[in-house]
């Protein structure tokens, strides 16, 4: 087997592109929130953990809403929610930033 | 005030109250959930008294029949429609307590080809569903206030209608945009329900209803029909704007543009599908659209708020948008091709039944066009009245009229007393709570045509009185007297009953200020403010330029035999 030099890893998505996912999702979050409730689409705003804006149905929604528009854009079908122990996870939902940030690492091939 | 609106549903249906919560066109709704899963308990057991319930289930999970064959066992079918028999008689029996139901039809829950071929076979899941809609529909139509909403509409909207890993992550079997649609149509029912439909379309012409502008390339050289793909799709959109004037919905024309010039599309243009005598008025000048606008509210006696203006342009949009935010102007799209289906999609039309009045409501326009003329011609007031001769069918409340009646009560706002708003089965137990209770129907028509069933008037006997309770006339038929006749009834039926006077309590909103500039200059006492009393041992005087074909007995109004019609 040959082992040569191995390739590259390839970004299907940039961080830009990422965080504009995040906030396209963060606007479904917020179309059924009253507009006074609105959750803001700040890089460091907190979505979940303590002092989180999101409750469980709507942190579901997003990350769901997040994982389809990944497929639309990309192709590809990523998994943000594994199943795995959830508040291990939770540092990657924090914040759009850091749900951006997860998106281009799964999105990585 | 805010509409309570419950959300029955076997699966977690929270989106939905949100999407209801959140959603701020009128009506504003405090929405809520009913306890998860337990449609069947909550269904039995739930009073649901004045309440609007909204029912979405899957259908495997309240007609165990169904499940066996998504489990590909044997089906009988007997069963099957016994169950959507059942189910429906319990949400009919629900509904007996509730201000209105609304149920979802079933769409299937998860995605999937089901049996391929075989599917429309009498065993495949969507022959199979067909037939269950079609029954439950036939069945909880009897319930007049029971109404089936079609969720294939919402999974339809969806580039992603159903999520399986939302399922198991919410235990919700349709994704946010499904939800959001299926709040939409709640609030779009509600409107309708509570007479907000809009019932006017005020329209541009140029690159709007056809394709180029007629004052610069003349009617002959206009876009409409032929071998083109923008001709046609304007040829799609006056064919959607034909079919809701055939629904009762009135078409109106405003426009930048000499009148005659303009005028001559709808009468020579061979493609054209909207004729002059679709139009129920025009404006057709070079003033402000939103001034002529207003000039149409006037002239057809019609709210801003029964109105819907579709431009081409986004520059009047705004304008009109600003001016007049009563009235509806939807974003319309740059591409003629997307006009009909635009059109198709708005949900400001929606209405729970269609009436007599409703489908004739084009030529009723035109009648007041004629009439108002007629006015500017006559030297009075007092001259032209009796010129009109004015005709006025009484009749009881019954079930041939209730349905309009229902309708006028929850449209009508200028003339109404109390403006309360009822759906059918709250105004029959009104009725029928207690034996002196009355109402009458008053069907209009004059020289130049039917105004149709335009006046109601309920009371009840308090004490030694007769109190008004409802005092509810359409703007169409205001301003003629007719006012005057209900009073006469009122009072009639009050004398021959040796009652003492007759009260009537306006309950003041910002709208029915009208009705209580009636009631001041209609000779009865305001006793306190907006409290009207009139001593009946002294008759009321009749308009005597007003034939009423079939007054019955006052002695019969008040009599419980009437109100046994509707039980």
């Amino acid at each position: 087997m040959e082992t040569g030099n191995q390739p590259e890893p390839v970004d299907l998505i940039d961080s830009n592109a990422a965080s504009e996912v995040v906030a396209q999702a963060i606007e479904s979050v917020n179309s059924f929130r009253s507009a006074d409730n609105a959750v803001s689409s700040h890089p460091e705003v907190l979505l979940v953990g303590e002092g989180g804006c999101l409750d469980s149905m709507e942190m579901v929604t997003l990350v769901l809403a997040v994982e389809r528009r990944i497929l639309e854009i990309t192709g590809r079908a990523i998994s943000l929610l594994d199943g795995e122990d959830f508040e291990s996870q939770l540092a990657a939902f924090h914040t759009p930033s850091s749900l951006a940030n997860l998106i281009v690492e799964k999105c990585r091939c | 005030m805010l509409t309570c609106v419950l959300v029955i549903s076997d699966f977690n249906a929270d989106l939905v109250t949100r999407y209801l919560n959140a959603n701020q066109s009128l009506p504003l709704c405090s929405a809520t959930t009913a306890a998860y899963g337990q449609v069947m308990q909550t269904l039995s057991e739930s009073s649901g008294k004045d309440a609007t319930a909204f029912i979405w289930t899957r259908a495997e999970s309240v007609i165990p029949e169904y499940l066996k064959l998504l489990e590909r066992k044997a089906l009988r079918d007997d069963r099957l429609f016994a169950e959507v028999s059942a189910f429906a008689a319990t949400i009919r029996r629900f509904a007996a307590n509730c201000e209105l139901v609304l149920v979802a039809s079933w769409v299937p829950s998860q995605a999937g080809r089901g049996l391929g071929i075989l599917e429309w076979t009498r065993q495949g899941q969507a022959s199979c569903l067909a037939r269950m809609n079609l029954m439950l529909a036939d069945a909880v139509a009897t319930a007049p206030n029971v109404f089936l909403l079609d969720s294939q509409r919402w999974v339809e909207s969806a580039q992603h209608p159903r999520d399986a890993k939302y399922w198991f992550a919410t235990k919700c079997p349709f994704t946010e945009v499904v939800c959001r649609a299926a709040a939409s149509d709640v609030k779009a029912a509600l409107r309708g329900v509570g007479g907000m439909a809009r019932k006017l379309i005020v329209l541009d012409l140029d690159n709007t209803l056809w394709g180029g502008i007629v004052g610069e390339e003349g009617w002959e050289a206009l876009r409409i029909g032929g071998h083109d793909l923008f001709g046609e799709a304007y040829v799609d959109f006056q064919r959607a704007l034909k079919a809701l004037s055939r629904h009762g919905i009135a078409i109106a024309a405003v426009s930048k543009n000499d009148e005659g010039v303009a005028l001559e599309v709808f009468d020579k243009h061979p493609a054209m599908i909207l004729r002059r005598s679709d139009l129920c008025a025009w404006r057709i000048n070079w003033r402000d659209k939103a001034q002529n606008i207003l000039d149409l509210s006037s002239e057809l006696n019609l709210g801003l708020e029964s109105m819907v203006f579709i431009d081409d342009d986004p520059a009047e949009r705004g304008r009109v948008r600003d001016a007049l935010p009563e009235v509806l102007v939807p974003e319309w799209p740059k591409d003629p091709s997307r006009f009909g289906e635009t059109l198709r999609e708005l949900d400001c039309f929606d209405r729970p039944t269609t009436t007599v009045e409703d489908l004739a409501r084009t030529r009723m326009y035109v009648e007041q066009r004629e009439r108002n003329h007629s006015l500017t011609q006559a030297s009075s007031l007092e001259d032209w009245l009796p010129s009109l001769g004015i005709r006025v069918d009484v009749e009881p409340i019954g079930k041939e009229n209730i349905k309009r009646s229902i309708q006028l009560i929850n449209k009508t706002n200028q003339m109404n007393l109390s403006t309360r708003r009822m759906t059918e089965p709250r105004f029959i137990d009104w009725l029928n709570e207690q034996p002196d209770r009355g109402a009458l129907t008053l069907s209009v028509a004059d020289r130049f045509g039917d105004l149709g069933l335009t006046g109601f008037i309920s009371w009840q006997r308090t004490g030694t009185d007769l109190e008004v309770v409802d005092f509810v006339l359409s703007c169409r038929a205001m301003g003629r007297q007719v006012e005057n006749l209900m009073v006469h009834l009122a009072v009639e039926a009050a004398r021959e009953e040796k009652l003492r006077s007759v009260i009537c309590r306006l309950l003041l909103t910002a709208r029915n200020l009208p009705c209580r500039d009636f009631w001041r200059s209609s000779g009865f006492s305001e006793c306190e403010p907006n409290t009207f009393i009139w001593d009946a041992s002294q008759p009321y005087p009749r308009p005597s330029f007003i034939s009423a074909n079939r007054i019955f007995s006052a002695r019969s109004l008040l009599d419980p035999v009437l109100s046994q019609k509707l039980r």
